[in-house]
């Protein structure tokens, strides 16, 4: 029987250490976690439309970025983000156009939202998993693996260059959203859509813009998000949850909440593992979300004060 | 031999010309044999048209062979006094078995590839004369989906149960939290229900007489599993003094955590972490990544089965340069996904209850006829229970989920197809219907004439690869 290992008292300095190296992932993967919730915030803050399908958009950005990859291309999914943002900018629009049109504007029709994007969410599913079935598929770039020391504290080359893509995403998004013409009318929409009216913005068109650049966003996220973790038709269901917590934790309506909403979920989870189990880390997640609504109702930004 | 069915009004005028023929044969039969045949034909009766008549199998008497004139040749031509000629088979046209495993949901990969197997298998058997102890009833697969949760695994063999009231078996649900569930309805019904899922409880639950499990329980595989690493470990020089059980919280890995933590407290081999996950939430795995890797263990056992969980987990722990071997359990393990990763998935080990094994084409055949790289366990699986069930069919001469159950307890097979699938020359079931030879496998990826594939390194005498590590 070999000899216990001594129990060391631990210093201070290294509890410090351990909870950076807990604390570092919590950021990095926070920062995908936001990207993939200000689309859904964004979504939300103009229209009013809880978006059931934004995490299988997701799901569709990531097969289109692995498709990219593995299908001979060889396009690495995160120089292939402003493919993917365009090809979703279209399709979030034509989704608009076809179908969400019809059931926004009135409070009767949030049954009718919620349906159509649940419906939506599953014919996506429904249609990858005929097409490419439910096998695993990874997209392993050459830096998959690869990671970084600093001191004792480890950065993963994918985690990173995700969290970069987000923080670049977001700042493009603060310039369409305050710089541009267009961004200007979708916050002008957001706030008011009869004051937006009165002011000679089409709402309409604003509407369609907006879904399709939120869904963008989310797209742009499952291109970072793929290059660690393995894809099935029904990967969004387990990012769902996140975003649609980081959404109501950083404040129904606020695209800036959802992002701070995002980043917070990533780094409880992740810091509560220095404690606890990680199969608990979204007991912990919760816990945070209950004490916030009490504190703050609307979230930490929130500007909706009734929601469905 | 498939069999033709006449049309109806054919069918009453071959009954009606036939039947004092008929009769007489069947009273000197009787007589003959005493009243067993008498009974069964009673309990079981046989279509108005016997396929002996229509068809008449080698074996048959002469008497049978020739359609028999309107005076009875059987008066003319008195039967011999035992009767090896007459054929007192229980021939049907078709039997039923059911499948209900997962083919949508998060775990419908498994499905894809079970049904793949079984669908291969029910196709070799029909085409090599169906069951013959049933004159040669051939084989259909009814399939239901299990979806992605244990309750509609039991909806699903519900809707079996109301679609196809002469089902004989049923196969399923990998998952044992599914398995679980769907046996609820199996065994209310009494059909016999054949499962890969190996948590005790799926089969030691009490009252439960028609469930029967082919893969070693979870309390036996952590013995498995360290006698089939233990090789390789004192090959590269690696002694487990320190390791780390982590895994996922499914009705499946639970048990064998636990049974690993005892053996390993037992032994007095430190485990330096454990952790547990969701199953299938494990969206980043830096956390756990960074606590085996704080531990600096000599192996790493991963036990969770959702892909997404282990490979996110193994990605993590080669970036941070942890070279301790890693051990799974399950199928997961196989999925040709791994391969994409690259080469340095090359080691990563997994017990399974089977997988490839040297001196068999069946593998090689198998995965060729399935379009698949390679035959893997699930694939193996579903193709290895449609053969077991036919096999309790053979056995049993009946059809009757009551006789399969029955054949299920008392079959001992010693050759065939079956067996030739396991590491194993026997295959028998105890009391609880959990098969009696506890075997498995370890698959370990390497490069196999330049393609990354899950070799099998262990039990020797099957393995087709030296196992590599350290």
């Amino acid at each position: 029987m070999p000899a216990p290992r001594p129990i060391r008292a631990r210093c201070p300095l290294e509890s410090m250490v351990e909870f950076l190296q807990f604390l570092v992932p919590g950021i990095l993967i926070g920062g995908v976690y936001a990207l993939l919730a200000s689309g859904l915030g964004l979504i939300f803050g103009v229209m009013r439309v809880v978006n059931f399908a934004q995490a299988d958009f997701m799901m569709l950005a990531m097969y289109l970025s692995w498709a990219l990859f593995a299908g001979g291309v060889g396009l690495d999914p995160l120089l292939a983000v402003p493919a993917v943002f365009v090809v979703f900018l279209v399709l979030g629009m034509a989704m608009h156009w076809l179908f969400i049109r019809f059931v926004i504007g009135r409070r009767e029709n949030h049954d009718a939202q919620v349906i159509l994007t649940i419906g939506l969410g599953l014919i996506f599913q429904n249609l990858i998993l005929i097409r490419y079935s439910s096998e695993p598929r990874v997209v392993a770039p050459s830096y998959a693996n690869a990671g970084d020391f600093i001191g004792d504290i480890f950065v993963s080359r994918v985690r990173l260059y995700a969290f970069l893509l987000s923080l670049l995403v977001a700042a493009l998004l603060f310039l369409f959203l305050n710089r541009s013409r267009t961004g200007r009318a979708i916050r002008a929409a957001s706030e008011s859509w009869e004051a937006a009216t009165y002011m000679g913005i089409d709402i309409d068109r604003t509407n369609r813009i907006a879904f399709g650049v939120g869904v963008a966003l989310t797209a742009v996220g499952g291109s970072a998000l793929v290059t660690f973790q393995s894809i099935t038709p029904f990967v969004g269901l387990r990012f769902v949850v996140v975003m649609f917590a980081a959404v109501v934790l950083g404040g129904l309506g606020s695209v800036r909440g959802a992002f701070v909403g995002g980043v917070l979920i990533g780094i409880i989870q992740s810091v509560s593992q220095v404690w606890t189990s990680a199969a608990v880390k979204n007991v912990w997640v919760f816990a945070l979300f209950l004490l916030i609504l009490y504190v703050r109702p609307n979230g930490l930004f929130g500007k909706v004060r009734r929601a469905i | 031999m498939h069999m033709t069915r006449p049309s109806k009004g054919a069918r009453n005028v071959i009954g009606w010309r036939l039947l004092p023929a008929l009769f007489a044969i069947v009273s000197i039969v009787a007589a003959a044999c005493g009243d067993d045949s008498a009974s069964d034909s009673v309990e079981e009766p046989a279509p108005t048209t016997s396929p002996a008549v229509e068809e008449p199998a080698p074996t048959t008497s002469p008497a049978v062979e020739e359609p028999a004139p309107t005076t009875s040749p059987a008066v003319e031509e008195p039967a011999p006094t035992t009767s090896p000629a007459v054929d007192d088979r229980n021939c049907v046209d078709e039997v039923v078995i059911g499948t209900v495993w997962p083919m949508s949901g998060t775990f419908s990969f498994v499905g894809s590839a079970e049904i793949a197997g079984a669908t291969k298998a029910v196709e070799d058997i029909n085409a090599a004369g169906g069951i013959e102890s049933l004159c040669g009833a051939t084989l259909r697969l009814a399939i239901y989906d299990a979806g992605g949760s244990a309750e509609e695994a039991a909806t699903a063999v519900e809707r079996l149960l109301d679609d196809e009231p002469d089902v004989s078996a049923i196969a399923g649900s990998w998952l044992s939290s599914f398995s679980l569930a769907a046996t609820e309805v199996s065994e209310r019904a009494g059909i016999p229900f054949v499962t890969e899922s190996f948590a005790d409880s799926v089969t030691d639950r009490e009252g439960f007489s028609h469930v029967f499990g082919y893969s070693p329980p979870a309390s036996a595989i952590k013995g498995l599993i360290l006698d089939a690493i233990q090789p390789g470990l004192d090959q590269a020089g690696i002694t487990m003094e320190t390791v780390a059980v982590v895994g996922s919280t499914s009705a499946a890995a639970v048990p064998l955590q636990e049974a690993l933590l005892a053996e390993f407290s037992e032994r007095g081999i430190e485990v330096a972490v454990t952790d547990t996950w969701a199953p299938g939430g494990l969206d980043d795995p830096s956390g756990v990544a960074t606590k085996i890797a704080n531990a600096d263990v000599d192996v790493i056992f991963n036990i969770a089965f959702a892909f997404s969980d282990v490979s996110g987990l193994q990605n993590e722990l080669i970036a941070r340069g942890v070279t301790a071997p890693v051990v799974q359990n399950g199928g997961q393990g196989l999925l040709p996904a791994w391969a994409d990763l690259g080469p340095d998935v090359a080691g990563l080990s997994t017990f399974v209850y089977t997988n490839p094994l040297a001196g068999s084409d069946i593998f090689t055949e198998l995965a060729a006829a399935i379009d698949q790289p390679y035959a893997r366990q699930d694939h193996i699986g579903g193709y290895f229970v449609i053969h077991l069930i036919a096999a309790a069919l053979e056995q049993s001469g009946d059809p009757s989920p009551a006789a399969v159950a029955e054949a299920f307890n008392t079959i001992k097979l010693t050759e065939g197809v079956a067996v030739d699938l396991m590491p194993t020359s026997e295959i028998s079931f105890s009391a609880t219907g959990r098969i009696d030879q506890h075997f498995g496998v370890l698959a370990q990826w390497q490069e196999v004439d330049g393609s990354l594939i899950p070799c099998t390194v262990y039990p020797e005498e099957f393995a087709v690869c030296e196992p590599v590590w350290g």
